[in-house]
């Protein structure tokens, strides 16, 4: 099956998005990130079984495309990160504490965490879109979820790693 | 309120911007030369990809487990010798040191490939990278070393530099172009010409300091 781009951006563009945020933290990264995604889709024939295998595949286009994003000098001029979450408009004071303390994990583990907390994938489903191990996947979370209860104490709760 | 609600709830405050993006792609969808997408990182490495000098020396260095390259790149008008080295690993290019690295210390994600040069202040700097290319049907692979090469050539320069005195100039091979006092509506055109190669530049002016630089052999952006 297929979707149109205009279905895709309306449905999963804030998804997008947001996932490509939490990996190259640049808004206009993650931007673009969403834009070349889509395209990918549009310039792509390859055939989906349902809405939920596009979602996945537009997903794992976007982290890889968000991490290559990581690796451009040329963003010198950019906007900076504090004056874009300074413009963010948070429900809850310690929203803002918890995406701060996203974005300072490393790359890898903010992209396993996202896919599990925001998106609700599986460590088998992420393990899949990662092209890693299932083990991988739970060292991550693992790791991410102490470097979190670190920083936000109370804020965050223990889980089973 | 669990962990994945606070979790949900502080990065619902993220949003795509007014489908400004979902324009650019019907625009681009619309382009009849896919080469130079509306997207600025896109267009900024079809740019630079010409800056690449022409005859890369490379030597290899098989105790690094990869291949070492000498390039030459521009930084702001000055032609500079930076050295490549890429690395192939089983998964993907990463190599073991950063990876271990990574582990330990929480470092920034592991490598494929590292550039180091020497800036103009005479201090060593380096970056490093890696990626994948998709296929026009989706399918994901390694980049190779041309694709490498050409998104380092695509990387470091930073083509508009802003002077403290607030001076825009545009640089190109050793071409340094002050634009400050040529935009109209935001956006500067202007074309530029290199040995036997000319290039029509679009630069838009996007607030905040920050420029957006496409550049086109067959004319000026739309």
């Amino acid at each position: 099956m297929r979707q149109s781009v205009s279905h895709l951006a309306e449905h999963w563009g804030d998804s997008l998005y947001r996932a490509a945020f939490a990996v190259c933290r640049n808004p206009q990264d993650a931007e673009d990130v969403v834009q070349e995604t889509l395209l990918a889709y549009y310039r792509s024939d390859k055939q989906f079984d349902s809405e939920e295998h596009i979602r996945a595949w537009l997903i794992r286009v976007a982290v890889n495309k968000a991490k290559n994003a990581t690796i451009c000098f040329w963003r010198r001029n950019r906007r900076s990160l504090e004056d874009y979450m300074d413009a963010l408009t948070f429900e809850d004071s310690g929203d803002r504490e918890l995406l701060d303390a996203v974005l300072r994990l490393p790359e890898k583990y903010r992209v396993a965490i996202h896919l599990f907390y925001y998106e609700d994938y599986s460590v088998r489903e992420i393990a899949d879109i990662l092209d890693t191990g299932e083990g991988t996947v739970k060292s991550r979370l693992s790791r991410a979820r102490k470097l979190l209860k670190a920083q936000l104490t109370e804020e965050w709760d223990d889980e089973q790693s | 309120m669990s962990n994945r609600e606070k979790y949900k709830r502080a990065f619902q405050a993220l949003h795509a911007p007014n489908n400004e993006w979902l324009e650019a792609v019907n625009m681009d969808m619309n382009r009849k030369h896919e080469r130079f997408s509306f997207s600025r990182r896109a267009a900024v490495a079809v740019m630079i990809a010409a800056l690449l000098v022409g005859s890369l020396t490379a030597a290899y260095a098989t105790d690094l487990g990869g291949v070492r390259q000498m390039v030459t790149l521009w930084f702001h008008g000055r032609a500079t010798d930076a050295q490549v080295e890429v690395y192939t690993g089983e998964d993907g290019g990463v190599d073991a040191e950063y990876q271990a690295e990574d582990d330990e210390e929480g470092s920034p994600a592991p490598a494929s490939y590292v550039v180091t040069w020497t800036d103009e202040n005479g201090e060593e700097r380096q970056m490093m990278g890696g990626g994948v290319a998709l296929e026009p049907n989706g399918v994901e692979r390694p980049l190779t070393m041309d694709e490498y090469l050409e998104d380092l050539a695509g990387s470091p320069a930073e083509m508009v530099e802003v002077s403290e005195d607030g001076r825009v100039t545009l640089y190109w091979y050793d071409i340094a172009e002050d634009i400050t006092d040529r935009f109209e509506d935001g956006v500067c055109r202007l074309t530029l010409t290199h040995g036997d190669e000319t290039l029509y530049f679009t630069v838009m002016d996007e607030g905040d300091g920050a420029y957006n630089v496409s550049a086109a052999a067959d004319g000026y952006a739309d």
